[in-house]
């Protein structure tokens, strides 16, 4: 048949432009070479890669001529799939604050080399043995102004209480679990410093009490989404989500009350050709001239502590807010209670879940 | 063909009792694991549902097409298949904005003052039945439509000649012998079904019922790569034996090879 011959042909040309696009991209950092020319670092897009590219890629290539190729993101699992079979498609990863401990880490990571990077300069709980933070983000309350009546909730309880802030509510259950239990016991009336040992049945029966409410999402951006379109009233958000939504004239606002603070850690994976120029890398982004440009075209704080921030949207910074409630999720200490329990947390959160 | 599909899958039943200890420990995880099963049956019950769906709309689809002038005919398999030329996220995310509370439906029958409270159509079970029947729908209407162009009409017309109404002629007559197109369209739809991730993520409740291959992205995320090879095992299982008992109850693969291979 003459028509399906031509259909034949397009599929076929269709393969052969897809095959050749696939093989073009991304093998660039699989080749060992003595002298780096290019550098693969993760970059999740949207407002936050292009502000990273801007004020740290860019200067990097300009400093040192090694380019910066965008890499995608990779989930621990993907980060120890890439060791173990040796093909090494990102140099600089972002290993989940579980991963870069000491006892995660050892046969996954290499270990930053901390006479290269200063860690002198930068904040507590934001670097540990085989990850620094490039930046500090925070899980906030994000809510509409124009759904309560005038009414402003401020704390994880107002968070709990569909009666008094009617309307669904967007958690990343998809995304992190931890940061969802956290914000559940606060509401409960734990204290900050009290969350270990983490009492998992005492916040999922927090959650049952509005589980019919909540939206689970994974991504920042589905988060970001469902609160713009007001199909949820409040959410726990990405702060920088929400004070974007609210720059771009969306009638949201945030809350810092309880905030779940963390570090973006960045890692090299173990083996990596690459080993010497991500750690130069790493200490540039993280060095006091550098980590604060960040901050002036995207509401990330930097986790050097003597860099300068953006005056302007100092107040949209978690590290602004530390003086209110807060729990530090990549702090040592957290970091490794729910590491060593993360199979029962998350095995109790999904049972419960599906009930 | 056995290098690129069969040795990943050996590797994968061989680590699903290997890794991280030999026996069976993985298996008797996952049975014990309650949000585990209600992920399996979620996933066995809403792909038995969705090809149910594509059945009885397919079908009444693709007699339309059969039996139309040959260009609206065209016109009607064009507006089939186009749509599976459109990546299946876009698809999605459209869906998305039609369903949502704020969403294209419920604006316009708030408009109309038919409802004063949106109705949830997004995150429940019928936006993920939509939402994968929209996706499934072309493989139950092609191979109906190709069995039922080679069923020639004069036997419908033979049994009205000898006095049959049209309702018992296309009941008696026309339905079983375009029978193997639902079978073969069925099967290609319920195990298509089985591996949904994307429409179930982002149009379903993420709650009660979660597809099992949701429910495995946690653990491969963690890189528990011997208890999800279990879950993809158990998967396999139920793939295979329902090819299985297609091939030897309903000989679908004579009928796939009857209604593709003479269709050239």
């Amino acid at each position: 048949m003459k028509r399906a011959k031509g259909v034949d042909r397009l599929v076929g040309l269709l393969v052969a432009v897809v095959t050749i696009a696939a093989c073009g991209g991304g093998n660039s950092a699989s080749t060992p070479t003595s002298s780096t020319k290019s550098l693969v670092v993760v970059n999740t897009g949207g407002d936050w890669g292009s502000c990273q590219r801007k004020s740290f890629f860019e200067p990097f290539t300009a400093k040192t001529g090694i380019q910066i190729i965008d890499g995608p993101f990779l989930t621990d699992g993907q980060i120890k799939a890439m060791v173990q079979s040796k093909q090494y498609n990102v140099d600089v990863v972002y290993p989940s604050a579980n991963l870069a401990l000491p006892s995660a880490g050892k046969n996954v990571l290499e270990p930053i080399d901390y006479k290269v990077v200063n860690n002198s300069e930068l904040a507590a709980g934001t670097f540990t043995t085989y990850g620094t933070s490039i930046d500090i983000y925070a899980w906030a309350m994000g809510y509409r102004t124009d759904k309560f009546g005038g009414q402003t909730p401020s704390t994880w309880a107002d968070f709990f209480d569909t009666k008094k802030f009617p309307g669904k509510r967007a958690m990343p259950g998809d995304n992190d679990v931890p940061a969802v239990l956290y914000a559940a016991l606060l509401a409960d009336g734990v204290a900050p410093d009290k969350l270990l040992p983490l009492d998992v049945n005492r916040a999922l029966n927090k959650l049952s009490t509005i589980k019919s409410s909540i939206v689970w999402y994974a991504t920042g951006s589905q988060g970001q989404d469902l609160l713009k379109s007001g199909e949820v009233t409040m959410g726990q958000e990405y702060a920088n989500r929400v004070t974007s939504l609210r720059d771009a004239g969306s009638p949201v606002d945030i809350s810092w009350d309880g905030q779940v603070v963390a570090g973006d850690l960045m890692g090299v994976p173990k083996g990596d050709p690459n080993t010497s120029a991500a750690m130069q890398f790493i200490a540039f982004v993280t060095s006091k001239d550098v980590n604060g440009t960040f901050s002036f075209c995207a509401a990330g704080a930097p986790s050097n502590v003597k860099s300068t921030p953006n005056p302007k949207i100092a107040n949209d910074l978690p590290t602004t807010h530390l003086n209110q409630t807060h729990v530090v999720e990549t702090s040592e200490a957290l970091a490794e209670y729910v590491a060593a329990h993360f199979d029962s947390i998350t095995t109790a959160f999904n049972n419960w879940r599906s009930s | 063909m056995v290098f690129f599909f069969a040795w990943p899958l050996v590797q994968m039943v061989f680590r699903s009792v290997t890794d991280p200890e030999p026996g069976f420990d993985n298996y008797v995880r996952f049975a014990q694991t309650p949000s585990g099963v209600r992920s399996l049956l979620e996933t066995l019950g809403m792909s038995a549902l969705v090809t149910l769906i594509c059945a009885v709309v397919g079908y009444v689809y693709a007699y339309a097409v059969r039996f139309a002038s040959p260009r609206i005919a065209a016109l009607l398999l064009f507006a089939v298949l186009f749509p599976a030329g459109v990546n299946v996220l876009v698809r999605t995310f459209a869906l998305q904005v039609v369903l949502r509370d704020t969403g294209i439906i419920n604006q316009l029958l708030l408009r109309v003052h038919l409802i004063n409270e949106h109705l949830t159509l997004i995150r429940t079970e019928f936006a993920v039945a939509l939402g994968m029947t929209c996706m499934l729908l072309p493989y139950m209407v092609l191979p109906v439509y190709s069995v039922m162009r080679g069923i020639n009409p004069e036997y419908v017309q033979a049994a009205a000649g000898l006095g049959a109404r049209p309702v018992v002629a296309f009941l008696r007559v026309f339905l079983p012998m375009s029978l193997p197109g639902l079978y073969a369209g069925g099967l290609i739809v319920f195990v298509a079904g089985l591996g949904f991730y994307v429409v179930p993520q982002l149009l379903g409740n993420n709650a009660g019922g979660r597809f099992l291959s949701q429910y495995t992205a946690d653990y491969m995320a963690q890189a528990e790569w011997g208890y999800g090879s279990a879950i993809g095992t158990v998967l396999l299982l139920v793939t295979l034996t329902t090819l299985a008992t297609a091939a030897r109850v309903l000989k679908v693969g004579e009928i796939l090879r009857r209604s593709f291979g003479g269709a050239r």
